[in-house]
């Protein structure tokens, strides 16, 4: 029955009879589908904006520093300054089984300074930060060329360094490669052994990050005396653990070294981007939600539509329903016909309105990437696979569910009854 | 009892057959207890005033309306409650039909129209079509094949609709004031049809108001308040 031309005669014929209330009709799920397609598309690019801005990093992180203790403990006065230093980092990582990578860092931040890195007659004001290798698994860094910072560079504390893309052309010409050339910081030559760029240009600190120099950290605290110390640690947390509660174990264990009173939460610094990243996914996915659940209901209403048309349909033609059952027609070949019908007028325009609506959002993300438009929050707005199937599933369950009421009607009636019927 | 009948000659019994029809709290007794035999190969006639009850004997004998009580046989099996599947089954296997107001369904061209039985049979498209064409054609109106119902006169309606109703060589045909809607000359015409077709074996049953019409048939029944009051056998 699917694929016989008097099907789908009858169904071309159905449509043509009433041209202006079928195309009111299909536009209703038209509408309905497309304005879904936009509204996930434009909630994607959105949420893509903004996601991107975590794309360098490892999102299960938080950032722990060092602050003036705010209570008095043991003996120590208020107003006291306390340093992370190397055993704290050994001990992270030997007592709490949660963290995947800790990573201790020092840094002289580039506003603090003025000229620091030279080369030749060149001079350019960069921060310097001292790392160990395992800041990468955190803080994501393409190296384009060279390499990073190893653990040997650490051990033997080499004065090699690892530059950000953006400071090369401050300090060398065009033509010249970098690696393996001198470069001057705070009057101490560190040989360039890599070059790296960042992957995300729309985080906050990419300006510094791309333009930061990296060396081991055994050789920054030495070199710039900061002995022992450590700036700040990095900690990515393992996966399936909660990255706050990791954080204030952490604390815990750097307060009980540091003679901080447990109860001192201002002595430390911490920024959770799990946490940050969490709120920002929970408002995604608020969106997310509210974007189905308005582009579905507005889909339904279309669906609805054609339901309410087709039971029009069904009475108009109770007749000819009643002479194909004279005929010989039985009920499940007639639902099937009217069942058939629905589909294509919700399953035509709602495959229209899904490639037309894939199409607008193809067009924004080209114009947007054809213009260069800086738009942080606003990035290749899309539907994905699933989602567009997931629609199409709905919209097809839908014309189903929107034409067997109709069709139950037309076969609940005796043929007699429909033979009489003279709408 | 009635399964046990095993007459061939007797193509359609029915025995105390009755029907009530609810309106609003009124119940209106249409058949009273209507007793039919019809013979293979018979034609007869059902006369009666309006709202005697013929139309709704009709639809009874073509399985399109349900009974309240009695016994109905139609070539040798007994109809007795059944899905619609089954009815409708039946009917394209034993049953054509023919209305007063044609029934033909307007977008299908005549041919269409005539090969729609064979549809439902799941005959091939190609082989319903031939078919179709050979009824139109044996009715003088292969030259109408493709035009559409509102392009026909009635009386070409009507010939469309009596090749429809025997292209699946139906045991019976069932025809509701098929000349009601045609002109003096044109239902002559028809009847004369009817006459070829009944002459190839084919039971026809023709309700009618029309003393003239009913006159071409082999005997008339008079249905009168539900029930069959007279029966007259053509001399």
């Amino acid at each position: 029955m699917l694929f016989s031309k008097d099907t789908w005669q009858e169904i071309a014929y159905t449509i043509q009879q009433n041209r202006i209330r079928s195309l009111m009709t299909v536009f209703g799920v038209f509408w309905g589908v497309f304005m879904l397609v936009i509204l996930v598309g434009v909630a994607t690019g959105l949420q893509n904006g903004a996601y991107s801005a975590y794309r360098s990093y490892a999102t299960n992180t938080f950032y722990i520093w060092t602050r003036i203790t705010t209570k008095p403990y043991k003996g120590y006065a208020i107003g006291r300054s306390y340093y992370f230093n190397n055993d704290d980092t050994r001990i992270l990582r030997e007592t709490i089984p949660e963290i995947q990578v800790v990573a201790p860092r020092g840094s002289m931040r580039a506003r603090d300074t003025y000229n620091n890195v030279s080369y030749k007659d060149k001079a350019a004001t960069l921060t310097i930060y001292g790392d160990e290798p395992q800041i990468r698994d955190i803080n994501l860094m393409e190296i384009t060329r060279g390499r990073f910072l190893n653990r040997l560079d650490l051990v033997q504390k080499r004065k090699v360094a690892v530059m950000g893309s953006e400071s090369v052309p401050l300090l060398f010409p065009e033509d010249q490669n970098p690696i393996g050339q001198f470069v001057c910081i705070n009057d101490i030559h560190f040989q360039i052994v890599g070059i790296f760029g960042l992957p995300n240009h729309n985080s906050d600190d990419y300006e510094e990050n791309a333009k930061a120099i990296f060396l081991p950290l055994s050789t920054f605290q030495q070199t710039f005396n900061w002995g022992e110390i450590v700036g700040w640690f990095s900690i990515n947390v393992k996966l399936g653990f909660d990255a706050e509660q990791v954080k204030e174990k952490a604390s815990a264990l750097l307060a009980r070294r540091h003679f901080v009173a447990p109860n001192d939460k201002r002595a430390f610094g911490s920024w959770n981007m799990a946490d940050r990243f969490k709120k920002m996914a929970d408002l995604f996915t608020g969106i997310r939600f509210i974007t189905w659940f308005v582009g579905i209901f507005t889909m339904l209403a279309g669906i609805i539509g054609i339901s309410n048309i087709m039971v029009i349909v069904v009475r108009e033609r109770t007749r000819e329903i009643g002479i194909r059952r004279a005929m010989g027609a039985s009920p499940l070949s007639i639902m099937v016909q009217l069942i058939l019908e629905t589909l294509v007028l919700t399953s035509v325009p709602g495959y229209v309105a899904l490639v037309l609506g894939v199409g607008v959002l193809e067009v924004v993300d080209k114009v947007i990437l054809f213009l260069n438009v800086e738009t942080k929050m606003f990035q290749h707005p899309e539907i994905n696979l699933y989602a567009g199937l997931g629609a199409l599933v709905l919209l097809t369950l839908g014309g189903v569910f929107a034409g067997m009421i109709p069709a139950l009607g037309a076969v609940r009636m005796k043929p007699a009854d429909a033979l009489r019927q003279n709408y | 009892m009635l399964e046990k009948i095993h007459d061939k000659k007797r193509i359609l019994f029915l025995k105390n057959i009755h029907k009530t029809y609810t309106q609003g709290n009124n119940r209106i007794n249409v058949l009273r207890g209507v007793d039919l035999s019809v013979r293979a190969g018979e034609m007869i006639a059902i006369m009666g005033s309006s709202g005697s009850g013929k139309s709704t004997l009709l639809n009874i004998l073509g399985l399109l309306d349900d009974y309240d009580q009695g016994e109905y046989m139609l070539d040798g099996e007994f109809m007795g409650k059944m899905s619609e599947t089954k009815a409708a089954a039946l009917r394209n296997r034993h049953l054509g039909f023919i209305f007063q107001s044609f029934h033909l369904i307007p977008f299908k061209t005549a041919q269409e129209n005539v090969a729609l039985p064979l549809f439902f049979r799941k005959v091939s498209r190609k082989k319903r079509n031939q078919q179709a064409m050979e009824h139109l054609e044996r009715l003088g109106m292969a030259p109408w094949a493709n035009h559409f119902p509102n392009e026909l006169s009635g009386g070409q309606k009507q010939r469309v609709a009596i090749a429809r109703a025997i292209i699946t060589n139906p045991t019976v045909v069932l025809a509701d004031e098929p000349t009601g809607a045609l002109d003096n000359d044109t239902s002559l015409g028809v009847m004369k049809v009817f006459k070829q077709i009944n002459t190839r074996g084919i039971t026809l049953i023709v309700i009618t108001h029309e003393k003239q019409i009913a006159a071409m048939t082999d005997r008339i029944l008079y249905l009168s308040e539900g029930i069959i009051k007279k029966s007259r056998i053509k001399d």
